[in-house]
């Protein structure tokens, strides 16, 4: 899943994005609403932060400019209940007043993603492997399986939408952020990674009709 | 993907509810000596709430606060008398959290069980620790008392009316029927046998029956690294798919443009017009081209 943060001060952007990418998203950061108007032209973000004190207007503007399936955790100025009731009566899906914890805003992105994505509120259960999507841990058996970052993220999409083939572009799409070298595919790469790790619970097909589609196996 | 329209029927049988006062049961059977908890509700659209608030005054308020938004409100005063009344059967569960450390074990079991709702903890506890750990253990949402009714009713309404929308919808197209989720199209029911390119060629043009798709957006869709294609490239696909969807639909050139996708027998005359409209506008912006063609 791949996510959007849009936040003037430079210490907080870098300090949300770094918490997000921790939680196994990719996340992009932008410090004004015009940049991530820009971005948000050409990239299908999953999920947004927006920051309502910019140097260039209201975060909350940006919210039409995302896709119907991306969740929104909006982020008010300091202690305004207002603003909140507003955000999310705009359509938001999650407000916050600083001071809050990294973590807080982790937890409520993850959240916010997994109720677009998920018509039930507890983990996804694969065969014996469990991927708890908002917690982000994948555990087999009840026991914790650790991976990288990216193949949490790429597992992830693949789950999310394990009822359609996932094509690679989209895979790419979704899982990097803008730091990718546009010039190598890091795909393949990842996905046998996911193969090896789970080669006795999963089965990571590329289909004939052009992508990867996720199964339980046995 | 899987989509949740509407919350399914628990009880298919018919029978008469007796709404009582807010926060009141529907009459209903008892069992085990617990409170009769409601097999439906009251009124089936309405999103359930359950609301478990020690203090009375607060249990009121929060809970035709709730009602008046829309809400099928169950009002109860302790986590014992919320566990008795099934919590997972409730779409939203809003726990006010005064009595200790043991209550986020109701949160706990809802996210154990394993079914659609949403919990909203309300708590006097409220430092960062708290509500990561609260956020943690399966709460949807952690708010800090007090709370103002006016956000407790947007955030509560945020979580009820949400619901999942991540599967694209088959696009129909007379006989043809594109299942975007399968990446498959049917034909008459029967499956079309499609490469991966004749699927996105086709997909990217049934997006928008009857306006012209310009070849480098194909190109694009089609292949990956497109950068040094000549529209040309496309021609022998575009020829196949139209073999494969044997004449159901037409994929029409427009030259030194790109093409486009028409319904043989039905097309939309909207995007008939369209179409007319985009050739227009591009004669007019290449009258040299126009003029050759």
């Amino acid at each position: 899943m791949r996510v959007l943060v849009v936040e003037d001060d430079p210490a907080t952007l870098r300090l949300h994005v770094k918490v997000l990418r921790a939680y196994g998203l990719a996340v992009d950061g932008v410090r004004t609403a015009r940049a991530a108007a820009e971005v948000l032209q050409d990239v299908p973000y999953d999920g947004a932060v927006l920051s309502r004190r910019l140097a260039d207007g209201d975060g909350l503007a940006l919210l039409p400019r995302l896709g119907p399936e991306a969740a929104v955790v909006v982020v008010t100025e300091r202690g305004d209940a207002e603003q909140r009731r507003e955000g999310l009566e705009a359509g938001a899906d999650d407000c916050l007043t600083p001071p809050f914890a990294p973590d807080e805003l982790a937890l409520r992105m993850c959240k916010a993603i997994v109720r677009r994505t998920e018509t039930s509120s507890s983990p996804v259960r694969m065969g014996r492997v469990v991927i708890d999507r908002a917690r982000r841990t994948i555990t087999v058996d009840g026991e914790t399986v650790h991976t990288t970052k990216t193949e949490l993220c790429v597992l992830d999409h693949l789950v999310a939408h394990r009822h359609r083939v996932v094509g690679s572009e989209e895979l790419l799409e979704h899982c990097w952020d803008s730091r990718r070298d546009l010039f190598s595919n890091p795909l393949p790469s990842q996905i046998n990674r996911l193969r090896a790790r789970f080669a006795d619970h999963l089965r990571i097909r590329w289909t004939d009709k052009g992508g990867y589609l996720v199964e339980p196996l046995g | 993907m899987a989509t949740l329209v509407a919350p399914p029927p628990s009880r298919i049988d018919v029978r008469i509810v007796v709404s009582g006062p807010i926060g009141s049961w529907p009459i209903g059977p008892q069992a085990d000596g617990f409170p009769a908890a409601p097999a439906h509700p009251v009124h089936p659209s309405l999103p359930r709430l359950l609301v478990v608030e020690p203090d009375a005054d607060l249990r009121a308020a929060y809970a035709s606060a709730l009602a008046a938004d829309g809400h099928d409100v169950h009002a109860v005063a302790t986590v014992a008398a919320a566990r008795a009344a099934r919590p997972a059967t409730f779409d939203c569960v809003v726990l006010d959290r005064v009595g200790g450390g043991d209550d986020l074990v109701l949160v706990d079991e809802i996210y154990r069980t394993g079914g659609r709702t949403r919990v909203v903890v309300v708590s006097g506890q409220a430092s960062d620790a708290d509500r990561v750990e609260g956020l943690t253990r399966g709460a949807d949402d952690y708010l800090a008392q007090p709370v103002g009714l006016p956000e407790l009713v947007a955030r509560v309404r945020r979580l009820t009316r949400c619901r999942v929308t991540s599967s694209a919808p088959p696009i129909r197209l007379g006989r043809v029927v594109i299942d975007q989720d399968r990446r498959v199209a049917h034909l008459d029911g029967g499956e079309v046998d499609l490469t991966p390119t004749q699927y996105e060629l086709l997909v990217t043009l049934a997006r928008e029956p009857g306006c012209i798709v310009h070849s480098r957006l194909l190109l694009e869709r089609g292949w990956h690294d497109h950068r040094d294609l000549d529209s040309a490239v496309l021609r022998p696909h575009v020829a196949r798919l139209r073999k494969a969807l044997r004449g159901s639909i037409e994929v029409r050139c427009v030259r030194g443009v790109g093409y486009v996708l028409e319904v043989v027998g039905a097309t939309v005359a909207a995007g008939r017009a369209r179409v007319a409209d985009e050739v227009g506008r591009m004669e007019l912006r290449t009258p040299a081209r126009a003029k050759t063609a």
